[in-house]
């Protein structure tokens, strides 16, 4: 086969023969519509079908009952001992850090009994050594350990390098802990949570950080992003292998500004805009996929934490 | 015309062997789109429909008979079906092109029943065994005659096998042999090498080859 003797018959069978198709503009963008109602109706049908299995979700109840969802967690060891003084450095509840400070809120407990933290403490850059308050029973283990220690409910303690937290094993409701800074980080069932010098990062699971208390900015990190997240902010976070998946097939960490600002950082990186689930893998160009808000996954499983957390938050 | 009912089935497997596909980090990535879709991402949803309309629209176009209403039927359903069977899309499988061709080929089947071509396409295929073997060697050789393609249904098998090639194969051939682009302009278009180029012209030439034997072969075989 002569090469050159080829390209000359392709050359006369495509000027002779090929019409590339051209569709309608018109049939293209209704297409596209149906399409899109399509999705939309296929989306209400789950959506339906799930309040239909867990009962109404309602927007208004502070106090709703987490459905637990069992999610891998990185770290399944043996279970948590009790605290003591020479495990995790615990605080005295009448002393701890300068400031004053009071005992926060439980988000389970009515409205009528709320009890907020508040400190002038404020948030060195460094988050080692800062107080962290339990408001409700929290597992914590401390930097080249293998064992959990369960800090009670109402126990003020403080954080470290390297520190995890995480919710308690067989939990079925989200645990809250305050800091020292006026942040208060609520962790749903099976999350776990890291502190590094500088940042939380949260490891695996769901969490709300609310900074609606604190007037210092506060650095998270989720997946392989760093966040900044301002004062007076509140954010939702996901991080949980096997279910949303970035363009490259990677586990896609999922984030949900609430209020406030959240800045990734990084080149180009784009601040993120209020009330869109993003999920946060790099593109390379500065942005991360999102949708709006209010698909059945993301009411179902965050809301309830989200109203608790504001419950808490309303009162300082 | 284009066959109808047994040569689409026949020439599926070969027809799905889509050169330079196949890649893992772009099955991978699509893999993510299908899954977004699947989640209601209505942004996924537009990429990758503009992604693969045209490409799924030529694809079809060829195979009922070059007819616009029909082609939008097929395209329609072929995408709604998308839709609805997007959570059991496994890229290990083949790319989403080929899981749309291979939707679209019962629908094809469907049209072309309905409009009777099934019986008429498999005899005009069966007068063009000795003129397609022809045709090929002639193609092969350089040594096609002016008029080679007074046949619809040879025509037609150039459409098909275009609309088989993977999009950036039958860009460069057009942009070659229809524009007569120079492989300079080409590479500046594309903004690629003149090197990278002239390769993948290569291959695309040796795509078409293969593509457009393998649908005559399949095609034309009772």
């Amino acid at each position: 086969m002569s090469e050159e003797g080829f390209e000359k018959g392709l050359k006369l069978l495509l000027n002779q023969a090929y019409h590339k198709p051209e569709a309608r503009e018109d049939f293209r963008n209704e297409l596209l519509e149906r399409l899109r109602h399509k999705q939309r109706e296929r989306r209400s049908v789950r959506r339906n079908r799930v309040i239909a299995l867990f009962g109404t979700v309602s927007a208004a109840a502070a106090m709703v009952a987490i459905t637990f969802l069992p999610v891998a967690s990185p770290d399944i060891s043996a279970p948590a001992q009790p605290a003591s003084p020479a495990s995790i450095a615990l605080i005295e509840a009448t002393g701890g850090n300068s400031g004053k400070t009071a005992p926060l809120m439980s988000p389970l407990d009515s409205p009528r009994e709320a009890r907020v933290l508040q400190t002038s403490t404020s948030l060195s850059e460094s988050l080692s050594g800062l107080q962290a308050h339990a408001v409700n029973a929290v597992d914590v283990r401390a930097n080249g350990t293998k064992q959990w220690t369960r800090v009670a409910a109402g126990q003020d303690f403080k954080l470290e390098d390297g520190m995890r937290l995480r919710t308690p094993v067989g939990a079925v409701e989200p645990v809250s802990v305050a800091l020292g800074s006026g942040a208060l980080v609520m962790l749903d069932g099976m999350s776990q949570l890291e502190v590094s010098d500088k940042s939380l990062r949260l490891l695996d699971g769901r969490a709300v950080v609310s900074l609606s208390n604190s007037r210092e900015p506060l650095m998270l990190r989720l997946g392989g992003q760093e966040m900044a997240l301002q004062a007076g902010s509140m954010v939702f976070a996901r991080a949980e292998d096997g279910e949303e998946f970035a363009a490259n097939g990677a586990p896609a960490p999922v984030m949900v500004l609430l209020k406030g600002q959240a800045e990734p950082v990084g080149e180009n990186a784009q601040p993120l805009m209020a009330g869109r689930v993003y999920e946060l893998f790099d593109t390379g160009t500065g942005r991360y996929p999102s949708r709006e808000l209010g698909s059945y996954e993301t009411e179902r499983r965050f809301i309830p934490m989200i109203n608790a957390i504001q419950a808490a938050n309303e009162y300082h | 015309m284009c066959a109808g009912d047994a040569r689409n089935c026949k020439g599926g497997a070969k027809e799905l062997k889509l050169f330079g596909l196949g890649r893992d980090s772009s099955r991978q990535e699509d893999a993510g789109l299908v899954r977004a879709i699947v989640r209601g991402d209505e942004d996924c949803l537009e990429i990758f429909y503009n992604k693969y309309f045209p490409k799924l629209y030529r694809y079809i176009y060829y195979r009922v008979g070059r007819d616009h209403q029909h082609t939008e039927e097929v395209v329609n359903d072929t995408f709604m079906e998308a839709i609805d069977k997007a959570a059991g899309y496994d890229p290990e499988r083949g790319s989403i092109e080929s899981w749309l061709i291979t939707l679209s080929r019962n629908r094809i089947r469907s049209s072309n029943a309905t409009v009777g071509k099934a019986r008429n396409y498999e005899q005009s295929w069966s007068m063009l065994d000795g003129e397609l073997e022809t045709m090929f060697a002639d193609l092969d050789a350089g040594k096609l005659p002016d008029n080679v393609l007074q046949n619809q249904e040879l025509a037609d098998m150039v459409g098909a096998t275009m609309g088989s090639l993977p999009d950036d194969y039958s860009r460069v051939l057009e942009m070659k042999y229809m524009s007569n682009l120079s492989v300079r302009e080409i590479a500046q278009t594309l903004k690629k090498t003149e090197k990278s180029v002239e390769s993948q012209l290569t291959r695309a030439r040796l795509a078409f080859r293969e593509t457009f034997k393998s649908l005559a072969v399949d095609f034309a075989t009772p």
